[in-house]
């Protein structure tokens, strides 16, 4: 067992492509890390880097106090769950999960008993001696499990091993992963583009953007404080609603389109670099499920705005909205705003989504209105898209 | 279903059932009208030949016609084991087969192993070693004759060079070196082949597959053995049945640089039933050798395939 350290770590593709851009990282003995980004942020090439699938340009990467740059990943001592599985056709479910220990020498017997140790954890024991051909996704899912954990491995790597199942098993599948991994209790790195599998499995979240760290932080964290628009935009499902919003010129009121909220001193304190934007434009964040229909009575000042969907969802109702304010959409590539590189960029749908109780009725066409309570807000700079905070 | 009840009735069909027949007819017979111009291209220069061939080594058969050919039963399957001359062409056969085969693959895999998509120059490497299997193997062969020349031949000039003096040895005129050029031209001829077809199955075999290999610790020997090797097995297999098949038939660098001289020294069995058939008009003998060798064949590739299989399986 031991814990992962990326220090200033760096990947530039022979194309000159750059997948990973100075990351630092650390993962604690025993911590499951989810890295966590959209498709191309250089989430899986951090993980084939600590595998050593994948040579590193600059930086180091250190197992405990040892550094592995040029460590073969054989001798890694490392598991890797695939995002195919890979497991080898032409080998029986035992001969799979075996495979490693028959590499290491390990005695036959001593391979028996830790595979089918291996195969009663995960409860795939009646399939031992089938092909994985003959196999579901969710068991071959199962037997990668199988074939990463029977190593007893210093650091267990899993690279979206839930991507390939259906919405059902993976919900299963991810408590499996949780009690698994907690059970060998190694340092487990896991890549997903899902940010519910991030939110639901990791002590820890990195959230990774064109192959740079955003934020790194616990998934409650990250909800509440997100480091930036992107991150923002990323965690929370649906994702939060971000809109350019102009600070008031004593600095208490945002004004969203048409409508004003007006902001406490309490605040006003809390985000007391909100000072620094006085008369400007800001981002101005409200989480779905921070805007309730106005007739709960809620504390808050009114918000509304112009349906145009409704999904009822039977526990929840989303609506979706639209006012009089620019919206933003956080994008993987940098837009221009008046002329300026920026990570945000205003979207022409001005779509938001609230979270509302089932009970209320709404159709696509009202006005509805919503509470906004300031207290909930997040601030951003327009610019840069950083959280405006202390 | 519908039509299948329409089928059953023996009167009184409704309006369109015959449209409809006419219509179940015609899908039925278009696999076969369609599969007709090959099938009929194969009955005429495939099927036909062969059953001939089987035929005519039944008989003492003359080209000529007018000229009587009696049935002469097994002589000619028996004149085959009482031939001293065949068991020479058979053991050139055998030998260039146990040479042959075994080279090209292990030369193929290997180029294709190394020439991956992260080799720099590769498009070069890959067209040198494929571009022989394009070139015609009478040209070849020629340049091969003319590489290995008595006077004035590449390999004695540059063997001279070396050696400080003239040297001047008959390569196609002894048994040795004369089957070793012929050996040398069909693998450096063939060897493309079994390249191409493996560089493709390598290019099939997961990537994720050879990663989760070396990542469970084992060398690249080992991945080799245990990961890429059982999944490119079925193009091993095809490759291992079509080389035989092929060092089997040897026939045109073996006629061209040799004539299997000397002494029938370097004859193969297709060359020798050549001779047969075309030198002493011995059609019924060389119809028997012939027959003979596709069922070795036929009886070979069945027993590759089923011990690679029976590999595959266990």
């Amino acid at each position: 067992m031991s814990s992962v350290s990326l220090e200033n770590v760096t990947k530039v593709y022979s194309n000159g492509y750059e997948a990973v851009n100075g990351l630092d990282l650390e993962i604690a003995d025993g911590e499951f890390m989810v890295v966590v980004g959209p498709s191309g942020c250089g989430k899986t090439t951090v993980l084939r880097m600590i595998a050593g699938l994948e040579n590193i340009t600059s930086g180091t990467v250190r197992f405990g106090e040892e550094v592995v740059n040029d460590v073969a990943p054989r001798d890694r001592d490392v598991a890797m769950v695939f995002q195919s599985y890979a497991l080898y056709p032409q080998m029986t479910v035992a001969q799979n999960i075996g495979f490693a220990l028959r590499m290491r020498k390990v005695p036959k017997a001593e391979i028996d008993r830790r595979v089918r140790s291996a195969a009663e954890v995960l409860g795939i024991t009646p399939w031992l001696d089938r092909k994985p051909t003959r196999l579901s996704g969710g068991q071959r899912q199962r037997v990668a499990m199988g074939r990463a954990i029977v190593r007893e491995p210093s650091v267990f790597l899993m690279d979206e091993p839930l991507s390939n199942l259906d919405a059902k098993l993976r919900v299963q599948l991810r408590a499996e992963i949780s009690r698994v991994q907690s059970r060998i209790g190694v340092a487990t790195i896991y890549v997903t583009h899902d940010q519910t599998e991030a939110m639901t499995l990791g002590h820890r979240v990195a959230v990774l953007r064109d192959g740079a760290l955003q934020q790194c932080d616990t998934p409650q964290v990250l909800y509440d404080r997100p480091a930036n628009v992107f991150v923002a935009g990323f965690i929370g499902s649906p994702s939060m609603n971000l809109f350019e919003a102009q600070l008031s010129a004593d600095g208490r009121s945002v004004k969203l389109g048409s409508q004003s909220i007006p902001l406490s001193q309490e605040v006003v304190d809390r985000h007391s670099a909100l000072r620094r934007f006085i008369g400007q434009t800001i981002v101005v964040g409200i989480r779905p499920e921070d805007l309730p229909a106005a007739s709960d009575e809620r504390p808050g000042v009114e918000f509304k705005g112009d349906v145009e969907l409704v999904e009822a969802l039977g526990s929840e109702i989303l609506v979706h909205f639209r006012t009089d304010a620019p919206v933003v959409v956080p994008e993987g590539t940098g837009a221009l705003i008046d002329g300026e590189e920026s990570p945000v960029k205003a979207t022409p749908e001005n779509d938001c989504v609230a979270r509302i109780e089932p009970r209320h009725v709404v159709h696509a066409g009202d006005r509805f209105c919503f509470t906004v309570n300031p207290e909930r807000l997040e601030f951003f700079e327009l610019d840069s898209g950083i959280t405006i905070w202390e | 279903m519908a039509s299948v009840v329409l089928e059953q009735r023996p009167a009184g069909s409704p309006p369109g059932a015959a449209s409809r027949r006419g219509r179940r007819a015609l899908r039925i017979a278009t696999p076969y009208l369609l599969l007709a111009p090959a099938a009929f291209l194969f009955l005429l220069f495939i099927a036909y030949p062969i059953f001939r061939q089987f035929d005519i080594s039944f008989y003492d058969w003359h080209i000529f016609p007018g000229v009587a050919n009696p049935f002469v039963g097994w002589s000619n399957y028996s004149h085959i084991f009482r031939d001293p001359a065949i068991r020479t062409a058979a053991w050139n056969t055998l030998l260039f087969l146990v040479i042959t085969v075994p080279i090209q693959m292990g030369i193929g895999l290997f180029a294709a192993a190394i020439l991956t998509d992260r080799m720099p120059g590769r498009g070069f490497w890959r067209a040198l070693i494929f571009i022989p299997v394009i070139t015609s193997w009478v040209v070849v062969a020629y340049i091969f004759a003319y590489i290995f020349a008595d006077q004035g031949g590449v390999a004695n000039s540059v063997i001279s060079l070396f050696a400080g003096h003239t040297v001047h040895i008959d390569w196609l005129a002894q048994t040795w070196t004369g089957n070793a050029v012929i050996w040398l031209i069909s693998i450096w001829k063939g060897v493309g082949w079994s390249f191409i077809m493996f560089l493709a199955a390598l290019d099939g075999v997961p990537r994720d597959l050879v990663e989760a290999g070396r990542v469970d610790g084992a060398k690249e020997v080992r991945v080799w053995r245990h990961v890429v090797i059982p999944n490119i097995r079925p193009t091993i297999m095809f490759v291992l049945v079509i080389l035989v098949i092929g060092a089997s038939q040897v026939f045109t660098q073996v006629f061209i640089l040799t004539s299997g001289g000397p002494y029938g020294s370097t004859e193969t069995l297709f060359t020798y039933a050549y001779q047969q058939a075309f030198t002493f008009f011995s059609f019924s003998y060389a119809a028997a050798i012939a027959s003979v060798m596709a069922i070795v064949v036929v009886g070979l590739s069945i027993l590759q395939i089923h011990v690679l299989r029976s590999g595959d399986r266990s």
